[in-house]
């Protein structure tokens, strides 16, 4: 059953030490793919993943799904495991790549992944025609996939995704090989699931996508969880007002008093917030600290300045014991 | 002429059910023991947990309130294993302490086994069950006609039309007698077409699902709700299908190209499906009282090929064929009224002794057919029987009148070496059978001195009607239907754990293991068998191996000591595991029925039946392992 988190909503995903091991043929360890990732991302947002190659996006959503089982720890969708195939009725899913198969057409795919959803010939054929249609390829339905560019194969692959009208959309470097149209598409496409109440996870490299979309995101390097939030928060630079004014916080009562200032001097407040710096800004930051202190983990915010008050006592006492 | 069946194995009927059903029992029960073995072991191996909670698919873990049932149905089986193993084993040991073969406890013994077997199959089949219970027809097909719409669009299919044309094309040009045309056009077709059938299906299906894993299109199948059994069921039967269909047209195809071929001349008696009668042969010789003496083989001439048996003329001795049952529309009156006599066929080996010239007029071997119903004739009746064919002879019916009195008639002649012949004789000595009593017998004497007529039990056979050549043509392309599914099903299964090649080899292995030769390779080292020094030299692998330690020739007698006896008694064991690991080979030979079709002779259709219940016997094992290998597997790793 789905757990609820008071502020957040219906927990949809959640994953607890999830870990994925590769082995050899022999047994032994290869490769520690995933190591005791924890995460929930809740129903109705859009949440991003990202990280450089080899990270683990893809071995998270590959365990999700039940394309691959966990070394360790579970992953639970809607509150069944990954290899659950019942869970998989409320999902679509878009891989990075086509894998769908070239021989068919763009109907006849469509009519293939509605019947796995054993939907009726009525329904499909509905479907089918609705979802052609918003992907903008009724003048391609006919021809087969073989024959598609790759940004018409995106638009497929993306439209099989949406056949059974899923709870839950996974995607697979979406915007990957898209032109800047296409993209712009996707992305308007990705916040019309999510003003229809559906939730999102999106894997993607392509940081300024995710800024422009994702409600959360979590950064992974190397197979473990480094960054998680939402993007507003992460993003923002709390020390930093855009008024330049050093030494006072933007409390709602100086919001209030420049507001008023400003008003008293015949202007409108657009916007008193703090600064922010760019997603890649942040990513790039975190891999750096992660390559420069490896081991580190990800800590919520309220430990993490929990931590820093007590390393920062105790320099503080080192400091004062060594001057007495 | 037509040539006779040379059946050296009978095929299986629908009377050996039975016996059938106990062996596949048997052989089923020892796998299921194995695989549910090595399938805990492998789980504990790769940290999944022991399949008495997790099932041995692990589809048993995570179990609501409500299915709970289901991994307790499974400790029932697993305690009746259990219980029935422990309880075999004993019946055992009090079995041979009693000394008596007969006793008791061995039925015991066998009860217990074959609960035991009965309850592995059940717990290495069960999560197969349950998973088939909520399988949905329409995901399958989905499955099946994207196979079908792949072979038809990658024009899979294309290669194989163009060697069939070649092989048919170039029959053209063989040169071939009147009376065999029928025989080598059948057997030409036939067989090219097995070959390709059987090369095709295997390339596709063990090409199917490692060619999905390598372009990664099944993991969004995968994705979706749709359980692997249902994939790997929709690849097998969308192959099938489309196979079939393949067969269908071909095999049509390919009787109207065979009709063409043969000569109108030809057409009317070759080209035929006799509804044929067997009997059961067994020899005769007089003894020195005058009493004729049951037994099961003739005289031993030498001859390598020991099919046949001999009889030695001029000498007491008969060849004589049994016929216990026989159709019942020939004691139909209205079938004795249109159908006044019944033919026999017949075709004997001449082993000669003196030179004489083969032939017909004064040449050939002289023999004695007679037709016997044991209810009416005795010995002691000739004298009386031959005085009133002498006062009858002027009658147009007087074989009718005396069959019918006497329950006896004889036809003499003189026959060449290997050739069929067909002699015909009256209705009317069978129309008493059916009150019981008696049985139809047709006794065969060799009259030339010095020579010897040999003989096999499918070698004289009653005619007791025709059949349909066209669906005799199609019931023999059942035969090829039935392999084409055997590989379907073998790729399908390799494959899901296996890559294309490795899949192929293995499928083409079991197909060769299945073939004649090598099962009766096969068959020699059963337990009834594995001590047999004229069918297996040297004994068991233990026991060749202390053989070859001490030196000893396969001949040698073994010293008398217990653990000379053990080592026999682990050979025994090794015996009962290798035939039953044996046992899933399938037995290629049920399945060829050229020999029927190519010498006009109907496919009964209780074997033909019965095949396909074998059939079933060997895949069902198979589609299990099949089942559990595709759900073990990570499909994206």
């Amino acid at each position: 059953m789905s757990a609820t988190n008071s502020t957040n909503g219906e927990v949809v995903v959640e994953t607890r030490n999830l870990t994925k091991v590769y082995l050899d043929f022999w047994g032994r360890r290869k490769k520690e793919a995933l190591r005791a990732l924890n995460l929930q991302i809740y129903r109705g947002e859009v949440f991003g993943l990202l990280g450089p190659n080899g990270s683990g996006k893809t071995t998270t959503i590959k365990l999700l799904l039940g394309l691959l089982f966990p070394t360790e720890g579970e992953a639970l969708v809607f509150g069944r495991p990954g290899t659950d195939v019942a869970k998989n009725e409320r999902i679509g899913y878009l891989p990075e790549e086509s894998y769908l198969y070239r021989f068919l057409t763009a109907e006849e795919t469509l009519d293939f992944y509605g019947r796995l959803f054993n939907l009726s010939p009525e329904v499909r054929k509905k479907r089918a025609e609705e979802l052609i249609e918003k992907v903008g390829l009724s003048r391609d339905k006919k021809r087969t996939l073989r024959e598609y560019s790759k940004g018409m194969r995106q638009r497929i692959g993306l439209a099989q995704a949406l056949i059974n009208d899923p709870e839950l959309v996974i995607l697979d470097e979406p915007t990957s090989g898209l032109d800047p149209i296409g993209t712009r598409w996707m992305k308007d496409l990705i916040l019309e699931l999510k003003a229809q109440g559906k939730t999102v996870i999106m894997c993607s490299h392509r940081l300024e996508d995710v800024q422009d979309v994702c409600d959360r995101i979590a950064i992974l390097y190397e197979g473990e969880l480094k960054e998680l939030g939402r993007v507003d928060e992460l993003l923002e630079i709390a020390e930093l007002v855009e008024l330049r004014a050093r030494g006072v916080r933007l409390t709602e009562e100086l919001k209030r008093d420049l507001a008023e200032v400003i008003r008293r001097h015949g202007g409108e407040v657009e916007s008193l917030q703090h600064p922010t710096t760019t997603l890649e800004d942040l990513f790039l930051r975190i891999v750096k600290e992660s390559q420069l202190h490896p081991g580190r983990r990800y800590l919520p915010r309220q430990e993490r300045s929990a931590a820093a008050e007590t390393v920062a006592a105790g320099a503080s006492n080192l400091s004062s014991a060594s001057n007495r | 002429m037509l040539a006779v069946l040379v059946i050296e194995t009978p095929y299986a009927s629908l009377e050996q059910l039975g016996s059938a059903w106990i062996s596949w029992l048997n052989s089923a029960g020892v796998c299921a023991l194995l695989f549910l073995l090595l399938g805990e072991i492998l789980r504990w191996a790769f940290g999944r947990g022991s399949l008495v909670i997790h099932g041995l698919a692990g589809n048993l873990a995570q179990l609501s309130p409500l299915e709970v049932w289901k991994r307790r149905t499974l400790w029932l089986w697993l305690s009746l294993i259990a219980t029935g193993l422990v309880t075999a084993a004993l019946a055992l040991v009090l079995a041979r302490q009693s000394g008596n073969t007969d006793s008791a406890w061995r039925s015991v013994a066998v009860a217990a086994w074959r609960v035991t077997a009965v309850a592995a199959i059940l717990a290495f089949a069960w999560e197969f069950i349950l998973e088939l219970l909520v399988c949905r027809w329409r995901r399958i097909w989905a499955v099946a006609r994207l196979v079908i719409l792949e072979a038809i669009r990658q024009k899979a299919l294309w290669g194989f039309a163009v060697l069939l044309l070649l092989v048919l094309v170039g029959s053209w040009f063989i040169q071939v007698e009147q009376r065999d045309q029928w025989r080598t056009y059948v057997d030409i077709f036939y067989r090219t077409l097995m070959l390709l059938m059987v090369i095709t299906a295997s390339v596709l299906a063990c090409f199917g699902i490692p060619n999905d894993l390598r372009r990664q299109t099944i993991q969004l199948q995968v994705t979706k709700p749709i359980r692997r059994l249902e994939i790997l069921l929709g690849r097998m039967i969308g192959l099938i299908v489309l196979m079939t269909v393949v067969l269908f047209l071909i095999g049509n195809l390919g009787f109207l190209y065979v009709f063409r071929e043969v000569s109108p001349e030809a057409r009317a008696s070759t080209m035929r499906a006799r509804l044929y009668q067997l009997g059961d042969l067994h020899f005769e010789e007089l003894d020195n009282e005058g009493r004729w003496q049951p037994k099961r083989t003739g005289t031993d001439v030498g001859d390598e090929f020991t099919y046949r048996s001999h009889i030695r003329g001029g000498a007491p001795q008969e060849a004589v064929w049994t016929f216990a049952q026989l159709p019942a529309h020939l004691f139909d009156k209205n079938w004795q009224q249109r159908n006044r006599r019944l033919v026999a066929e017949f075709m004997f080996d001449i082993y000669r002794m003196t030179r004489d010239y083969e032939g017909g007029g004064a040449g050939g071997v002289a023999v004695l057919i007679r037709f016997v119903n044991t209810r009416l004739w005795d010995a002691a009746l000739e004298a009386q029987y031959r005085q009133e064919a002498q006062e009858l002879r002027y009658r147009e019916d007087w074989e009718e009148v005396l069959a019918k009195k006497y329950g006896f008639y004889e036809v003499p002649l003189h026959i060449a070496d290997l050739r069929t012949y067909s002699v015909d004789f009256p209705v009317a000595i069978i129309e008493r059978l059916q009150e019981g009593g008696g049985i139809l017998q047709v006794r065969v004497t060799c009259r030339s001195f010095g020579q010897y007529l040999g003989m096999g039990p499918n070698d004289l056979y009653l005619v007791v009607g025709e059949s349909s050549l066209y669906l005799n043509f199609l019931k023999g392309l059942v035969g090829i239907w039935a392999m084409t599914v055997m590989v379907i099903v073998l790729g399908s299964c390799f494959s899901t754990y296996t890559g294309a090649l490795a899949s192929l080899l293995l499928c083409w292995a079991i197909m060769f293991l299945g073939v004649p030769p090598v099962q009766q390779f096969l068959g020699q080292l059963g337990p009834g068998t594995i001590h047999r020094m004229d069918v297996n030299p040297g004994g068991g692998p233990l026991e060749s191996l202390y053989r070859l330690a001490r030196g000893m020739t396969m001949a040698a007698p073994l010293p008398d000591h217990w653990g000379i006896e053990l080592m026999r008694q682990v050979d025994t064991g090794y015996g009962y595991l290798f035939s039953a690991v044996a046992s899933i080979v399938p037995d290629l030979y049920q399945y060829d029925r050229t020999l029927h079709v190519s010498e006009g002779f109907n496919i009964p259709g209780g074997e033909l039946v019965m095949s396909l219940i074998l059939l079933t016997g060997y895949l069902v094992p198979y589609i299990l392992a099949g089942y559990y290998l595709l759900n073990a597997r990570e499909i994206a790793a």
